[in-house]
Order: structure tokens, then sequence, then C-alpha cells
């Protein structure tokens, strides 16, 4: 591939050997990790949930700005909600998260350990999920989502939103249950990034 | 002018666009009657306003206004639910239903142009309570150019902002 240093529209000048810029929000070695953040929409590998109590996401870059939270017919072998919560170097953080989630014409204030993605949980009931996490600033994290339920037919459609501030860059994300002790017996979960 | 990197990887830069996300400047809405974001550029597609705790003095409910040149306040066709409830702007796109001056909300409002600078909005939006349900609002508007400002401020115009933080992205 040939390599050029842009800023705005001009072409500037000719990099050092292997690497790459673009307008300050690109910079250093031409590697797969530079190439994704050009690519500016990531999508890491998908996980099945399908055991364990809790799926995450690491290694996410700190350039970025925006991450989408998808859950495909998740469900678990018992009652307890399903939440999301974010990490940095220090590991996930369990305190501090303020929202709310509307369900089935309910509302449910989340508790400050995580961000609720449904209100109530059923060990019959399959979750679709679209979370979209974005970066106000200063490691704020802002969250709203939409989630579809489904108990035995029964649909409950429900919104969520709500808000993080993490003590250092965000660099991972989990799904898992308030209780912490339900295990995923269904579903697949993944996440889009971009900056 | 359009510029491209590497034409056998196909990665295009259209007109002066910056690659990828662009924040703006988190600003604190903890005084003043409204939170502006203006110089948007105007290759931008989708605009996603985001608020944590933000909260004012009084019960107006929030609204986010959009502009191109100056701050337009007519003619917008904004409806939000929450709970049972649904309510109408025409003065912005509507984010809160009902609202408490105690309670401070949380969430996203995603404008992204249909074209011919017309508009659409949705949002979701919190807070930490069970009184006060999520709003869950949509609308949109055409403006008389291309948009170059955002505001969030309330229906009335004259509650005061006394918490939170505020910020944008564009694309």
């Amino acid at each position: 591939m040939s390599i050029v240093a842009l800023t705005s529209d001009t072409l500037v000048a000719s990099p050092g050997a292997g690497q790459i810029e673009y307008n300050g929000q690109f910079y250093g070695t031409d590697s797969n990790a530079s190439r994704a953040q050009m690519q500016r929409l990531v999508l890491a590998t998908s996980q099945a949930s399908t055991s364990g109590t809790s799926i995450d996401f690491t290694g996410i870059p700190s350039w970025v700005k925006r991450i989408t939270v998808m859950l495909s017919g998740v469900s678990t072998n018992g009652s307890s909600t399903l939440t999301l919560q974010l990490g940095d170097s220090g590991g996930i953080e369990t305190s501090g998260y303020a929202g709310g989630c509307l369900q089935n014409g309910t509302q449910t204030a989340w508790a400050s350990s995580a961000m609720l993605l449904n209100r109530t949980g059923a060990a019959v009931q399959v979750n679709t999920t679209q979370a979209i996490l974005t970066l106000l600033g200063s490691n704020q994290w802002v969250l709203s989502s939409t989630v579809y339920s489904n108990e035995s037919g029964s649909i409950y459609m429900g919104v969520s939103s709500g808000a993080k501030t993490l003590s250092d860059t965000l660099d991972r994300v989990r799904v898992t249950t308030t209780n912490g002790t339900d295990t995923f017996d269904a579903g697949s979960i993944n996440i889009l990034y971009e900056g | 002018m359009a510029t491209t990197i590497d034409g056998s990887n196909s990665v295009t830069i259209n007109s002066g666009s910056v690659l990828g996300i662009t924040s703006g400047t988190a600003q604190a809405s903890t005084s003043g009657t409204s939170i502006d974001f203006t110089s948007i550029p105007s290759w931008v597609k989708r605009i996603t306003v985001m608020i944590s705790g933000v909260s004012s003095n009084g019960t107006s409910n929030f609204q986010v206004q959009i502009g191109a040149g100056s701050v337009d306040a007519t003619s917008y066709t904004s409806v939000t639910s929450a709970g049972a409830g649904a309510y109408t702007s025409s003065t912005g796109f509507l984010l809160t239903g009902v609202i408490s001056a105690a309670l401070s909300r949380n969430g996203h409002c995603v404008l992204t142009l249909v074209g011919s600078n017309v508009w659409v909005a949705s949002s979701v939006i919190a807070n930490s309570d069970t009184t006060y349900t999520t709003s869950i609002g949509a609308g949109t508007k055409t403006l008389s150019g291309t948009l170059d400002r955002v505001r969030i401020t309330t229906v009335n115009g004259t509650d005061t902002f006394d918490a939170g933080s505020i910020n944008i992205l564009y694309e």
C-alpha cells in the first residue's frame, strides 16, 4: 500500500517508513490496529452466551468514542436482569452508575452497580438488545439502549438510558446479570466500536 | 476535493471531512438557560447530543434546537413519550415529557441528515427515579440552510441549568 500524510485536504509531507497520519486523529505505525481505526467501524469477535456468568470484551482501543453492544437471543438460567458494566486498566467498575430503564410501561431506576438492560428477568426470557455507549468527555460515558424481551410469547419492549464516569480510559465492557451468578444459556453477544 | 489515500484499499475522504468521529468540547450545564455548540462543519451527517446528570431549577422540559446561522425555534414536528403520556413541541426536539427540578437526566439525542437540510431526531433520556419515566422522542425539522449549530435548552427558555455536562459527537 502507498502511505501518505494528510492534514485536511492537503498532502503535507511524506511520513517515515511504515507510518501513516491523518489530521491529528490517526498517527503511528501502519498496522492492523491503525488500519482498524481508519476503517472507523470495528466488529469485535462474537461470543456465544451459552455458559458463564459474564461476557467480557477487552482490549478496546483508547481512541474509541462510540461502542455498540449487541445481544442476540440472550437468555440465562435465572430471573436476574441483564446488565452492562464498563472498565479500565484497573478492572470492571461496579459503582457510580446512574440511569433508568422503562419496560412494558414500568420504570426502574438502575442500581449504582451497573447499567440495566432490561427491567425484569426470567429463565425463559430471550433478549435482543442494541446498547449504544458514547464518550461525552473526561471518561464519562453515556448509554441509551433498546431491548426486545420474549418471555414464552409475551413481548416486552424496553428502553434504558444513563451514564457512568470511569476512573480512567475505557478498555473493556462486560455483559452480566444483576446478581452476577445466573448463567448464560443461549444467544450471542458482540460489540462494534468506532472513533 | 476528494482525496484518496489508497485507491486499492478504497479509503476516500470527501471535501474536507474529518476521518472518524469528532467530539465537541464538553460543557458544564451548571448555569445559564441554554448550552450551544456552534461551528459544526457543513459535511456533518450525524450529530449525537449527550447529556449526563443534567438538571435545571424548574419543571420545563428539555429540548434540542438546531440552526443555520442562528438557532431556529419554529416549525419542529416533535413528540416524546414518557410512560403513558405523549407530549409535543413545535419549538424544538423534545427530550423529556415530564420533569422534576430535583432529578438529573442522562441520555442521547441523535440527529441525522435526511437531505436538503431536513434533519430527523430520535432520543432516549432517563433519570434515576421511578416516578418520572424514561422518555423516548422523535421528530423532524427542515432548516433554511446548512446546519451549523445545536442548542440544548428548555421549552420555556427561562429555567436555568444547575447540574451536569453536555457534549456532542459529529461525523
